[in-house]
């Protein structure tokens, strides 16, 4: 019963860390530009997230110990603090990326301005993590994120053809706008295989005290979890295509995006829209801080966990609230949520090589991992990663610059 | 101690470099197909207006949500009106651009007030405006060679 239960932290990591802010902003470009022919590079990023978050919890059952913490501890200080800051860097764009996401679903009802929810929100994800435990974020967030479902309803409804869909998901060369093109798939990418979800993942196997008799599960979890997440996605780009396209809006922007589900839900489509930008933004955003704290505290070595009292982990509680005010200033000072969303995806995608090659090295690594170590399958998979993930890393800025919007 | 040449990525490095410079030569364009770009954004935005009045006038969307859209819209018209006066680009191509997008940053304004005034019939005409200049948007970068969705 109690590893049944913990398939929701797989659908807590699908809803708040696989559908975000950045998920649904490459997604609505891609359908609202090249329609389902880029449905290709979230395939691909979901096989290679599936193994990378089935090493990450592996690795946490097996040794008891998070990524970072591991990293630190094996590869050495020295080694981890570059990429470390590089990464806070990253946590602390994604963060308010997030926070604008939850802003601008507030804007969308209420038509007051991004910036004016800034603090409010803040307050809000800050008092979130303060007041509760990780099972209760967990809970909370996996069961309110079920209202991104409405992505995969609405795009059923529009009963697109299976053959382009079908299409899709082979890569293929743009007809049009060919930087656009090869900008949004790395974008989506990005968006699919985001650092802190492996740190956060990793992070919440230890609180939730995974041994090896959890290795299966892990399994399921992640198949399962990653699957959820991606076929919202899915759904997200199969409505954008269908609804945004045709009439020949490119979705730059929040306010186009927000028009995707009124044609398949008149009246409550809006509404859905923006409910489903907030819930899956507010969780990534929980995530996102926490994964945050997580990091900190496992490179510095101090008391972390979300399940216990501020006064025993003082400095990892100090981290995340420093975080969220930090992050909302950016939208409190005007920077543009979208904006921000596609900068941190192409970042997103620079950083991998620093999530993914310690990372390759510590599955290998027997002392820890005995005969739990990665097999050729999932050594071919992390070395595609690493392959894939120095081509965006070099890609990804000019692309940024000559494709981005 | 490992770093990222022990592990024999340099080749690859070097080619993703090379895909990146190649990437940023490329993007020299000439006036008349960067304001052909510009056109397609117009033409979404000009779109966007147009089915956000639709939406309203199906009681999908709130006047908030109208009038919001209309100011992100016309800022953005706005903008693009601007690069096109600065635009080398050749005269019929880039007049006749700046009258669509001129007009189509008023036709959303008057969408916004009659939204507000909740005022449906000349809603639905200005959304059948909005539809005219899409159209003929469309035509001039289909004259032109380039892009209409």
């Amino acid at each position: 019963m109690k590893k049944a239960a913990t398939l929701a932290l797989g659908i807590l990591t699908s809803v708040g860390g696989f559908f975000d802010v950045g998920n649904l902003a490459t997604a609505a470009q891609a359908g609202g530009v090249f329609r389902l022919q880029l449905l290709w590079p979230l395939l691909l990023g979901t096989i290679l997230v599936i193994f990378l978050i089935e090493m990450s919890g592996r690795f946490a059952a097996v040794t008891r110990q998070a990524l970072p913490d591991a990293i630190r501890t094996h590869l050495g200080f020295a080694a981890w603090l570059g990429p470390f800051l590089i990464l806070s860097l990253v946590h602390f764009l994604v963060l308010g990326a997030e926070i604008g996401g939850i802003c601008f679903a507030l804007h969308l009802v209420t038509g007051l301005p991004v910036p004016f929810w800034a603090l409010p929100v803040a307050a809000l994800t800050w008092l979130f993590l303060w007041r509760t435990s990780f099972s209760a974020i967990e809970n909370s967030t996996s069961l309110l994120g079920l209202i991104t479902l409405a992505f995969v309803v609405a795009a059923w409804q529009h009963r697109p053809p299976t053959s382009q869909i079908l299409a899709g998901m082979l890569p293929t060369l743009p007809h049009h706008d060919p930087a656009r093109y090869w900008f949004i798939a790395v974008s989506l990418l990005g968006a699919v295989i985001t650092p802190y979800m492996l740190y956060f993942y990793s992070s919440g196997a230890v609180e939730d005290k995974w041994d090896e008799s959890y290795i299966g599960v892990n399994r399921g979890v992640s198949v399962i979890g990653m699957g959820f997440g991606s076929l919202i996605s899915v759904g997200a780009i199969v409505v954008a295509a269908v609804v945004l396209a045709p009439r020949g809006i490119q979705a730059d922007d929040y306010h186009q995006a927000a028009l995707v589900l009124t044609t398949a839900f008149p009246f409550w489509g809006f509404v859905l829209f923006a409910a489903a930008m907030g819930i899956a933004c507010l969780g990534a955003a929980t995530e996102v801080a926490l994964s945050m704290a997580y990091t900190t505290a496992q490179t510095y070595g101090w008391n972390w966990g979300e399940d216990l009292d501020p006064r025993e982990d003082a400095r990892f509680c100090l981290v995340y609230t420093g975080a969220i005010l930090a992050s909302s200033l950016l939208i409190l000072f005007g920077v543009d949520p979208l904006k921000l969303t596609l900068l941190t995806m192409a970042v997103n995608a620079a950083v991998l090589p620093f999530v993914a090659i310690p990372f390759l090295l510590l599955m290998n690594d027997r002392k820890l991992l005995k005969e739990h170590c990665n097999g050729w399958i999932s050594n071919a998979v992390t070395l595609l990663v690493v392959v894939l993930s120095i081509v965006l890393a070099v890609v990804s800025i000019p692309l940024l610059i000559r494709g981005g919007s | 101690m490992w770093n990222i040449y022990s592990l024999g990525l340099r080749p690859l490095i070097r080619t993703a470099l090379a895909a990146a410079g190649l990437c940023l030569a490329c993007s020299s364009q000439s006036p008349k197909e960067k304001l052909l770009d510009t056109a397609q954004t117009a033409s979404s935005w000009i779109a966007t207006l147009r089915m956000t009045g639709e939406q309203w006038g199906a009681n999908s969307v709130p006047t908030s949500f109208v009038e919001t859209t209309v100011k992100a819209a016309r800022s953005e018209l706005e903008q693009e009106a601007d690069e096109a006066a600065k635009s080398q680009a050749p005269p019929e191509v880039r007049d006749p651009f700046r009258r669509i997008v001129t007009e189509a940053r008023d036709v959303g304004k008057r969408l916004s007030q009659a939204a507000e005034e909740n005022d449906r019939p000349e809603a639905a005409r200005e959304v059948g405006r909005l539809a005219a200049l899409q159209e003929q948007l469309a035509a001039l970068q289909k004259q032109n060679g380039g892009e209409s969705q």
